[in-house]
């Protein structure tokens, strides 16, 4: 699950992070640029060609990867695809983002469901880059593997499998609560589970 | 079907940091420092982006034509950098356009007067400056109004 830090005292330590971006022109390749090294990111990866940020990705390691959904025919989202895919791959479970422009519905629908962490609407400002690398620093929630699907857990809070469906993970209860085991609380019992301090005062 | 679920080390988590690094503040001076080198060049693009959509727009007769992919694709180019530059209601407009063709597409029906209206909208607030916000709200309602009448 995700946990957002609170407050404006947060600090991110970057300067040891290595980001790859991927972007589908120079404009903004250069200005996410800049904003990860005013961020204090000393080891950036950019590239304009999704082959060649491929084939870098097969050797280093990234801490972030930050990738155009606005690619043409879907390749952003292939890329994406295709590093969660490869089992032996290095940055198989790096923390990835999709940067995203006008979207047709079908597009956020594949964003969704390419295996990144995080889908940002551009424009990226310095405020929301750094706002979404704060939520992916407290990433907590566990990758999934499945047919049709590899990458963090699309489910953001615990709400169990829809109703009349069987779960598929281990921590899924069963959506039957089943009968009781033993004799219905006391109202003075119940009160003391939700406020302890009245109910004994 | 079943899913196979596991924990992993998020590599990011080490940049969380109590002492060091950068509070949000700090971290969005230093990169607007870093983007002002691009400032002027990228409104440049952006003035040429909305002079490409106006030159593409003018003699577009159907949906189908290959140019409306361009005109989209420079919608969406404005749409990406506008508001990194203090011109996030360029940006909006540019989106309502890309929207604008969204629908279009769905329908299969062309309305250059409706392209038209954008296009003046994105040329007049590329020049806006901050004191007229009411202006660019009462514009953005009317493109508001030409979108839902697309469909």
């Amino acid at each position: 699950m995700i946990t957002r830090p609170a407050g404006p005292d947060t600090r991110l330590n970057l300067s040891k992070t290595v980001v790859l971006i991927v972007q589908n022109n120079q404009t903004e390749l250069d200005i996410l640029g800049q904003v990860f090294i005013g961020f204090g990111v000393k080891a950036i990866r950019k590239y304009l060609s999704l082959e060649e940020a491929e084939e870098v990705a097969r050797r280093v390691d990234f801490d972030l990867i930050v990738v155009d959904a606005d690619f043409e025919d879907g390749a952003g989202f292939d890329f994406v695809e295709r590093l969660r895919r490869d089992r032996e791959g290095r940055n198989r479970l790096a923390p990835i983002m999709l940067v995203a422009g006008h979207a047709t519905q079908s597009a956020i629908f594949r964003a969704r469901d390419c295996g990144a962490n995080f889908v940002v609407a551009k424009p990226i400002t310095p405020k929301v880059l750094f706002d979404r690398i704060t939520w992916l620093v407290q990433d907590q929630r566990e990758f999934v593997e499945c047919d049709t699907y590899a990458g963090p857990d699309r489910r953001r809070k615990a709400f169990g499998p829809p109703p009349g469906m069987k779960g598929r993970r281990k921590d899924d209860l069963p959506v039957e609560v089943g009968y009781p085991t033993g004799p219905d609380l006391a109202q003075a019992e119940i009160d003391a589970l939700l406020t302890p301090r009245k109910a004994f005062a | 079907m079943t899913a196979r679920t596991f924990k992993y080390v998020n590599r990011l988590a080490q940049a969380l940091s109590k002492r060091h690094g950068l509070t949000l503040a700090e971290a969005v001076k230093a990169a607007d420092t870093r983007l002002e080198d691009l400032r002027e060049r990228t409104l440049a693009e952006i003035d040429g982006a909305v002079h490409e959509i106006q030159t593409l727009a003018q003699d577009i007769r159907a949906v189908d034509d290959p140019r409306v992919q361009q005109i989209y694709g420079a919608a969406n180019r404005i749409v990406a950098v506008a508001g990194v530059f203090d011109r996030a209601e360029l940006g909006q407009a540019a989106y309502s356009l890309c929207e604008l063709i969204t629908r279009f597409r769905a329908s299969g029906r062309w309305s250059a007067p409706m392209v038209a209206v954008h296009v003046d909208a994105l040329q007049v607030m590329r020049h806006l400056q901050d004191q007229d916000r009411d202006h660019c709200q009462a514009l953005h309602e009317g493109l508001r109004q030409v979108v839902a009448a697309a469909g």
